[in-house]
């Protein structure tokens, strides 16, 4: 490992790719979930008005008792429970519904459930799950990391950083260091405007789930888009946008072993069990979509998997020979 | 220094260089050629960017491929221009410097002290995106030599140097040499070549076709006959004046009898002749040029040999 070399190569692109463009494109990355939840919050009442009736039905619909969930739960609670599913994460509606009163509302409302306490707040922190280390993380990675040695060898400057002492590892790793950064910052930036405009419930722990989330996801991700950069950088980019949509939003949801092997899996996990959530999904869907493993065990599996992922693209960067220029 | 026993470098199909066998001593060496002959693959191989097909290569005693330690005592100025647009020459040549293992503060002495070397000094902190052709040429050997190598690997680096740039570099690289240290230059300028480095190698289609001292090199062109083109308005009488001089191998008119072609062993002889006959006859003449450069007409010539069309 050439940590002085990476980090020159760091110092350097960052002061390089500090242009109007750049800023341009990172203020985008941060603007796009911030106007989402702006006008989400903009509109919070009138949503979270209407949740009430569908939540009741879809609760009626897709109830599931807890006893099926945990195995030995008191059973006069399970027959209270019931799962809403919002969009890639199972949230449970917290609280029994409580009828309301039929005299005390008008005609017509009798089948009308009270919004649960909580589930706002849930909601919330779906769309910025979905918003925050899903999309920035991965649309800012995919700008800057699987072209890492293409854009080198577009600009002809490739050879004179090749020519020096692992220069190529210190390129590689460098260049991965400055588009983590770029991206952790939109996505540190991103969500704490939003937490700031939304204000959920637990705000403070939300807003902390997710500056960990992106840290993940920026580590992951680009470690895995840099060792497609290495060893595939003329299509890159294209295998990139393809390996995220099939492999870490298709596969990652099939419920088999090969889903273990996603970032996405680890992600939605760690959400689950750092928002404190594993109360509200059935056992099922748990086992399925989430696993069983502990919080350590997926951190672990993660900084292994970057560590691995890096070493693997560090021994190809080294192999490849790179055509620099058309003379022969 | 460097020895190369039969390397062929493949792309795929096509060959970038063909079965080469030689052994460079230290000192100071031109590689000419034309554009596409080989040249760049060469000193990819020589620099380790490249592993050979087949063959084996040795520089400094040490296969280049793969080998970090090796890098540090080679200088390589690539061909291909610097497009970093908004970043001064000096942070650009600090940055390649500390990737030597430098610290930041010795990388921006070595930095400064060779762009000062090239003229630089009064340019250095500005973008090069600012800079002329020549003023980036200067930037780029700069950071071969910033880091006091022993073999200095230069490829085309007259290219967009105007004449006074030309010999500023010129000088800088005969100092280069006057150290005591090797140099390996390539251009497919002959002359440029001529004024620094006193041996040859002269390589087309991936192949070394002849090596040697300039003299040598002289010695071959002067074997090939030179190809003058002459655009007058009489051309078949001045065509018969150089049928009857003995000074012409042969003498063909073309387009419609505009032109002549002349090819002869002794051009220096043609163009002090030329004039007297142009007066004489009264002939008016539009366009005199050398119908092919003599280092094309060389490398031509060598192939033919090679190929044992030529003995």
């Amino acid at each position: 490992m050439n940590a002085h070399g990476a980090l020159a190569v760091f110092r350097f692109e960052l002061r390089r790719t500090l242009t109007p463009s750049r800023i341009a494109v990172w203020l985008m990355l941060v603007l796009f979930p911030v106007f989402i939840v702006s006008v989400l919050k903009y509109y919070e009442d009138d949503w979270s008005q209407r949740l009430r009736p569908r939540s009741a039905r879809r609760a009626a619909r897709i109830q599931i008792s807890e006893s099926t969930r945990r195995g030995a739960v008191d059973e006069r609670r399970a027959g209270r429970d019931r799962v809403t599913l919002v969009g890639a994460a199972a949230v449970k509606v917290e609280q029994p519904k409580r009828r309301v009163d039929a005299g005390a509302r008008g005609a017509g409302e009798e089948d009308r459930l009270d919004l649960p306490p909580g589930l706002v707040g849930q909601l919330w922190a779906a769309v910025f799950f979905g918003l925050i280390p899903e999309v920035i993380t991965l649309f800012g990675l995919l700008l800057w990391v699987p072209t890492l040695v293409h854009a080198e060898l577009e600009g002809r400057t490739w050879i004179y950083l090749a020519v020096r002492p692992r220069g190529r590892v210190s390129v590689l790793l460098g260049k991965y260091l400055t588009a983590i950064t770029w991206t952790m910052l939109a996505g540190w930036t991103s969500a704490t405007v939003c937490a700031a405009i939304a204000r959920p419930d637990h705000v403070l722990r939300l807003w902390a789930t997710m500056m960990a989330l992106v840290t993940l996801a920026s580590l992951c991700y680009g470690a895995l888009y840099a060792l497609f950069g290495v060893a595939l950088h003329r299509r890159a980019m294209v295998i990139a946008v393809g390996y995220t949509l099939v492999f870490e939003f298709l596969v990652s949801f099939i419920p088999a072993v090969i889903n273990k092997l996603t970032v996405q899996y680890r992600l939605r996990n760690l959400l689950f069990t750092w928002m404190d959530w594993w109360e509200l999904v059935p056992k099922e869907a748990g086992d399925i979509f989430l696993g069983t493993e502990p919080a350590w065990l997926h951190l672990l599996v993660l900084g292994a998997g970057v560590v691995g992922v890096l070493w693997l693209a560090t021994q190809v960067v080294q192999l490849r020979e790179y055509a620099t220029i058309s003379d022969t | 220094m460097i020895e190369l026993r039969n390397v062929t470098k493949l792309y795929g199909t096509v060959i970038g260089v063909n079965d080469i066998t030689l052994t460079l001593e230290p000192g100071a060496y031109g590689l000419v050629g034309p554009n596409g002959s080989g040249k760049t693959t060469l000193l990819n191989l020589m620099t380790g960017q490249l592993r050979p097909t087949m063959g084996t290569v040795r520089v400094l005693g040490e296969s280049p491929w793969k080998r970090d330690q090796l890098l540090r005592m080679i200088g390589l100025c690539p061909s291909v221009d610097v497009l970093y647009s908004n970043v001064t020459a000096l942070d650009w040549v600090q940055y390649l410097v500390e990737l030597y293992g430098f610290s930041r503060y010795e990388a921006r002495e070595r930095a400064e002290r060779s762009l000062r070397e090239v003229g630089m000094a009064p340019f250095m902190q500005r973008p090069m995106g600012t800079y002329s052709l020549g003023m980036r040429q200067r930037t780029k050997l700069a950071q071969a030599f910033a880091h006091d190598p022993q073999l200095l690997i230069l490829d085309e680096p007259f290219n967009g140097l105007d004449p006074i740039g030309r010999h500023e570099m010129t000088e800088v690289l005969r100092g280069w040499i006057r150290g005591g240290r090797s140099l390996i230059l390539a251009s497919h300028i002959l002359h440029e070549v001529e004024a620094i480095s006193p041996r040859f190698l002269l390589i087309r289609g991936g192949r070394v076709l002849a090596s040697g001292p300039p003299e040598e090199i002289h010695a071959l062109l002067a074997d090939i006959p030179n190809e003058i083109r002459i655009r007058c308005d009489q051309a078949a009488l001045l065509a018969r004046e150089f049928m009857g001089s003995g000074l012409a191998e042969s003498v063909r008119l073309v387009d419609d009898g505009a032109a002549l072609v002349v090819a002869t062993r002794s051009p220096a002889a043609v163009f002090e002749q030329l004039p007297i006959w142009l007066e004489r006859l009264q002939v008016r003449v539009d366009e005199v040029r050398s119908a092919e450069d003599s280092l094309h007409r060389l490398f031509t010539s060598l192939m033919r040999r090679h190929r044992g069309e030529l003995t």
